[in-house]
């Protein structure tokens, strides 16, 4: 089981419609993960195997393992982004 | 969930807009009048903006301004609004914004449906041409039963 947060400013929307797209990608590809939608505050101290957030956000995570998606909705783009470093992750 | 929210009440159409602020403002303005958020909410919109930058503008035109539960939402609730002519919101991707569909909910759970509507009309490759040319809620919501008519009630 992996864990991993989706970050936007607010984490009730943006962050949870790309929470609900990774699950989708996650049960698909057989990658077993918890996923939480979290605002950008709160996950300054959190913990994961992968956190996942658009550029303009990503740039202040440093040191962490982050993968940057191009949008928080289009399955197939963020299927493109995310889905090996998930992939990686659950290794 | 999205039908059952949107009346004439809190739509608008052709509003015309000269700066992403005042499309905030006036979105904001009918979620407050029509008894989903408090004031606090529509400035807590435009401050989301103005500090993390343009991330509510989620596809090609189309903007979903939103701002935390404890900024003032009070219940699940949403606005229409639709512009006279497209604004930049500084999205490198996605400006020009010709739709602002907006959210609110009181907190992380009672507005997954709503979220699940809006995200489905944003990926549907009609929904920012017809939205051009919406002149009444009839015209939202003839539209909505047939996009949204496969979606599952929760």
């Amino acid at each position: 089981m992996i864990s991993v947060l989706t970050v936007c400013g607010n984490g009730i929307g943006s962050s949870l419609m790309l929470k609900m797209k990774i699950e989708e990608i996650c049960a698909e590809n057989g990658i077993d993960a918890q996923v939480e939608s979290i605002d950008f505050n709160a996950a300054q101290g959190r913990k994961a195997d992968l956190i996942v957030t658009v550029k303009e956000l990503a740039e202040q995570f440093e040191g962490k393992n982050i993968a940057i998606v191009r949008s928080y909705i289009n399955k197939k783009k963020i299927t493109e982004d995310v889905l090996e470093a998930l992939k990686q992750a659950a290794q | 969930m999205l039908q059952d929210l949107l009346s004439e009440d809190n739509v608008s159409f052709h509003y015309p807009a000269e700066t992403w602020e005042e499309v905030i403002r006036h979105g904001g303005q009918l979620m407050v009048d029509a008894g989903f958020t408090d004031p606090s909410y529509t400035e807590a919109m435009v401050e989301v903006v103005r500090e993390m930058g343009p991330y509510i503008v989620l596809a090609p035109g189309l903007a979903m301004p939103h701002a935390r539960p404890e900024h003032g939402a009070k219940r699940v609730g949403t606005a229409l609004v639709t512009l006279e002519k497209p604004l930049n919101f500084g999205s490198p991707d996605n400006d020009p914004v010709s739709v602002a569909l907006f959210l609110c909910a009181p907190n992380k759970d009672e507005h997954i449906q709503l979220l699940t509507d809006i995200a489905t009309l944003f990926e549907d490759d009609e929904f920012l041409d017809a939205a051009a040319d919406f002149e009444s809620i009839e015209d939202v919501q003839a539209f909505l039963a047939e996009h949204l008519e496969d979606q599952e009630y929760v």
